[in-house]
């Protein structure tokens, strides 16, 4: 190998390294083995060069990785941090118990309780068949119906087969294990007195949220807040661990206590079902209020509804007709009347009023017929034997402007304040349509639209000497959901203590002497005023044939009133009777007599005279 | 970065162990990490491995296996042992043995499908849990190949038919095998021994020449197979089947994010239950950002440009061919493939089946891996003067 060989390598041709001592011409050998060295220096130079190069370009790597990973750590891409929320959150309701309904004595009207639903999930299940029968079998379902209910919606993924299970079923579900079955626990309200009240309670939604009645009218009050907590669940949706302070406890609404008395409301239900059954009536209403506070005791409706049931419900029987329904009261609301011809001086209750036999044409040339035709009446008789006629004539000494302010001192034409939901104002036409037919229609309860509620309400204001008062459906006397304002309110004297008491007097001559003697009891001084109005045809004017409600209004005992009971007879079949005094004052009899019996008032001594029955006057007692 | 500053100053005893004990330490560390949180990414609702049992579980066996390995290999002369003349050198049988695995790996009823792709073998008993990929065997041994081959024509490399022809078949048909089952190690594979036979002396504009043969032979590989297909679409546009193609890459983009730059804390990750597929062994790296943010992320990168610039430092050292070529060789395959795989969880990269060096649970790539490291740290001794002459006779310079 000489110098002059061509060298191939590039490299090769690189200037010689002057600074090599050892390469001296004298030794070509050594020069040889020096050049060789050289190229190795050299290449080694070069791998050198290389090697750094790459691992530079490595670390330039490694450090721009280190920057996406921080970057990905600061600002990860929206729609990521949507994914990891979607996918890892699981979220559970904690739902808040609904306050429970007591009644004045504290037994549980409406209360929540935990209930097992059982629902499957379609999608997964395989065979539907199959399905059907296991769980037909196992549960007590009819597997047909459960196939129908699956193969209607394949896909979805919540079936509910029993929103409620009974505990026999609860018990079955232990150890049941199959795909697509599943069961959780919820809230469902109970109403333990099942149809009792069951038109006042009202009744909750699928969410437990109030849709009408008390339920309604307090559902703020009632309503429980609902918690919930969130946590971290696995790819395969099993919960990992509790979010830290994502844990927000529920709160329990609070309880409400109604002045409904279950018992009372008992026995009301069951006379008023008792009396509209044995006359085939349409429907009818019975309430019972404490005059001297307006507590609403019973409220009842016929037909009965039972908020555990809604689904066989209608609305019509869901409705609290005692507030929603309007009617022309008839002679029930001749007292109001009467009371106040008296209280202004315009009739005395013995003063004798000239009823025309029966038949009389007032002034303006109206006809008014009596059932029962009379000479000449006191104005207590007139009431008594509820004389149409005699009311018309006071009526026309009051004139219209009067009987306007007494119908609107006594509240009708107004909502009672009662705050029950869907509660009607009644129907009282403004002065300035009415006519000098309302001189004789409204005295005798015509022309004129009142609830069952104003009309009983009226009437505690008139026997509880004239004192205003405002029906209520909280219990007054114990911790109620509002406090009751009212109470702090100096009440309006409607009428005078005086005109009160003679119209107790009255009221209780009616039930010993006059029309509503079916409502005298042995056991207690019933006073009241019996009703028979014709129904309002209202599509073409004029009154239904052979549509009655027969009504009875009253209370007992008459030196000092403990109840005010009104019972209302709607559209009864006209053959087996109709007159308030038939179909209505039984009732209110029977009703009085067990509430009072209940509640604790001593009954009159048994009679010792037997003239003496049949005859009770205010001062018999001693 | 450390750099020694002279070359020529190997013969102090301090300075000489230092890079090789650099080296040892980053490997003890990465391997120490990756069983801790192999275990911290294998918990799961249903139990998996206990992390109370991780210093009785496999893994660390496996770990104490690669530490072993490491150590033995670091006592070999791996100079001697590749220069061997004739029958005696175990390099062309080892490639050999190792070729005929990868082709048997293949084989339905020998070889094993995990995650859909049948590259692995069992090595004992399957309940030992050792299966490992002879591709990865290649992987080295074709390292200590070159270099022995640039050794033995050293100042011929700068020629294509008797430099860089020969080991250039043997890899195109090393990655022709691979390539049926792994691309990805194939590429590493490809471009690992390209760069060291830039580095032995090839000429880089001849090694561009191939390029696009490679680039070809890439492209029809991803074009055959359509899951390689679909994974480059789904990297593209994750967001198009999220629940699908995308899933992988979103979840590991998802563990990065929740993570943030503290992390969640260790073993507080979420991903791992369930959500990222691979969590334990290709996608760890996500759950180490997960549960340890930015310190645990940069921690893993740091150990690796410990052990490339120590690595780097104990190659400049050497002043023999077959040590400076393995050593670059070693450090080229460890970074590429940690590189790969921090791209792949960054979705930098399509997804691969690439495993992250020392981290990612796998017995036998912790093991091969750490012995790989082993070999590195042998290198950092000195070499006897003569073989700083030891040139090839057919250059026709003998060493007086």
């Amino acid at each position: 190998m000489t110098q002059a060989s061509p060298s191939p390598n590039p490299q090769d041709n690189a200037p010689p390294l002057t600074t090599t001592p050892t390469a001296s011409p004298a030794h070509p050998g050594f020069t040889e083995a020096t050049r060789g060295l050289q190229l190795a220096q050299i290449r080694f130079r070069r791998f050198t060069m290389l090697a750094t190069a790459m691992v530079i370009t490595m670390t330039v790597g490694f450090v721009g990785l280190l920057a996406r990973v921080v970057y990905l750590q600061v600002s990860p891409q929206l729609e990521i941090s949507q994914l990891v929320r979607v996918q890892q959150q699981g979220l559970v309701d904690l739902a808040g118990r609904r306050g429970s309904l007591l009644d004045r004595k504290g037994r549980v009207v409406a209360t929540t309780g935990v209930a097992y639903r059982l629902y499957v999930d379609a999608k997964i299940i395989e065979d539907f068949w199959t399905f059907s029968q296991q769980v037909g079998q196992h549960f007590g379902y009819d597997p047909q119906w459960i196939l129908q209910r699956l193969s209607r919606q394949p896909q979805n993924r919540f079936i509910v087969l029993d929103e409620s299970l009974s505990d026999e079923r609860v018990q079955q579900l232990e150890g049941f294990n199959l795909p697509g079955l599943g069961w959780e626990t919820h809230l469902v309200r109970h109403y333990p007195l099942g149809p009792l009240a069951g038109q006042v309670v009202g009744f909750v939604g699928r969410d437990g949220q109030g849709l009408e009645g008390i339920e309604k009218l307090y559902e703020s009050f009632m309503q429980g807040r609902s918690g919930g907590l969130s946590y971290v669940r696995a790819a395969n949706r099993m919960p990992l661990w509790i979010e830290s302070q994502s844990y927000q406890l529920p709160q329990a609404g609070k309880a409400v206590q109604l002045s409904l008395d279950a018992v009372v409301q008992a026995i009301a239900q069951e006379q008023l079902g008792a009396a509209c059954r044995q006359y085939g009536a349409e429907s009818g209403q019975l309430i019972v209020m404490v005059p001297s506070t307006g507590e609403i005791l019973a409220m009842a409706n016929y037909p009965e509804f039972d908020p555990n049931d809604l689904s066989v419900s209608t609305a019509v029987r869901r409705r609290n007709r005692c507030v929603t329904d309007v009617f022309e009261p008839g002679s029930t609301f001749k007292p109001f009347i009467w009371a106040f011809a008296v209280e202004w001086g315009l009739a005395r209750p013995e003063e004798l009023i000239d009823c025309h036999e029966g038949f009389y044409v007032s002034p303006e040339g109206r006809r008014l017929r009596d059932a029962h035709g009379y000479g000449l009446l006191t104005f207590e008789q007139v009431l008594t034997k509820s004389s149409n006629i005699g009311m018309a004539v006071v009526g026309q000494r009051l004139g219209e402007k009067r009987l306007f302010a007494a119908v609107s001192a006594m509240g009708f034409g107004k909502p009672t304040n009662s705050r029950l939901p869907g509660e009607s104002p009644g129907l009282v036409r403004p002065l300035a349509k009415w006519n000098h037919y309302s001189e004789t229609s409204v005295p005798m309860g015509q022309e004129i639209g009142v609830t069952p509620l104003q009309l009983v309400r009226g009437l505690s204001i008139l026997i509880n000497d004239g004192l205003m008062v405002t029906p209520t459906i909280l219990a007054r006397e114990k911790e109620a959901a509002e406090p009751a304002q009212d109470e702090l309110q100096i009440r309006e004297q409607v009428v005078s203590r005086s005109t009160s008491r003679i119209l107790r007097q009255a009221l209780r001559k009616v039930v010993t002497e006059g029309t509503g003697q079916n409502a005298n009891s042995k056991m207690y001084e019933v006073f009241g005023k019996t009703g028979t109005a014709q129904v309002a045809d209202l599509k073409r004017g004029g009154y239904l044939p052979n549509a009655y409600v027969g009504s009875f209004i009253g209370g007992a005992p008459a030196d000092k009133p403990q109840i005010v009971v009104g019972c209302f007879i709607h559209r009864p079949n006209a053959a087996k009777g109709y007159y308030g005094g038939t179909v209505a004052a039984p009732a209110v009899k029977r009703v009085i007599e067990e509430i009072l019996s209940y509640m604790g008032v001593p009954p009159l001594p048994e009679p010792t005279d037997k003239n003496a029955q049949n005859k009770g006057t205010l001062a018999i007692r001693d | 970065m450390w750099i020694e500053p002279d070359l020529g100053d190997w013969s102090k005893v301090n300075d000489k162990m230092r890079n090789g004990q650099i080296v040892m330490l980053a490997v003890v560390g990465l391997l120490s990490l990756g069983v801790l949180m192999v275990h911290s990414a294998g918990m799961s609702v249903e139990g998996g491995a206990a992390v109370s049992q991780m210093l009785t579980s496999r893994h660390f066996l496996h770990a104490l296996t690669a530490v072993l390995a490491m150590l033995i290999a670091s006592r070999l002369d791996a100079q001697k042992l590749l220069m061997r003349r004739g029958w005696t050198n175990p390099l062309p049988w080892a490639m050999l043995i190792a070729m005929g695995m990868v082709v048997a790996a293949m084989i339905p009823g020998v070889g094993l499908t995990i995650n859909g792709a049948r590259r692995w073998l069992s090595l004992g008993p399957r309940s030992w849990g050792l299966t490992f990929q002879p591709s990865e065997m290649v992987k080295w041994l074709m390292v200590a190949a070159i270099a022995a081959w640039c050794a033995r024509r050293q100042g011929m490399m700068h020629r294509f038919v008797q430099g860089i022809l020969p080991p250039l078949i043997l890899v195109g048909f090393a990655c022709g095998v691979i390539v049926i089952e792994d691309l990805g190690t194939a590429m590493l594979i490809g471009v690992v021994s390209v760069g060291l036979l830039a580095a032995g002396g090839g000429r880089v504009w001849q090694l561009g020449t191939l390029s696009p043969v490679a680039a070809g032979a890439v492209l029809a590989a991803i074009m055959h197979s359509p899951y390689r297909l679909r994974r480059l679409t789904s990297f593209m546009h994750p967001w198009e089947d999220p629940q699908g193609a995308g899933y992988q890459a979103l979840q590991s983009l998802a563990a990065i994010a929740q993570g943030g730059i503290l992390g969640r804390g260790l073993g507080n990750g979420i991903q791992k239950y369930g959500y990222l597929p691979a969590d334990t062994s290709d996608f760890l790296y996500a759950i180490i950002c997960e549960e340890l943010g930015l310190p645990g992320a940069a921690l893993v990168v740091v150990a690796f440009l410990m052990i490339l610039w120590a690595g780097l430092a104990i190659v400049r050292n050497r002043n023999d061919v077959v040590g400076r070529l393995l050593g670059l060789g070693i450090l080229l395959t460890v970074g590429l493939q940690a590189m790969v795989n921090l791209g792949v969880v960054t979705v930098v990269l399509p997804t691969k089946g690439i495993a992250l060096p020392l981290l990612s649970a796998g017995g036998t790539g912790w093991i091969m891996t750490a012995a790989a490291m082993g070999v590195l740290v042998s290198l950092d001794r000195p070499t006897e003067e003569g073989q700083m002459l030891e040139i090839h006779p057919a250059v026709g310079v003998a060493p007086a």
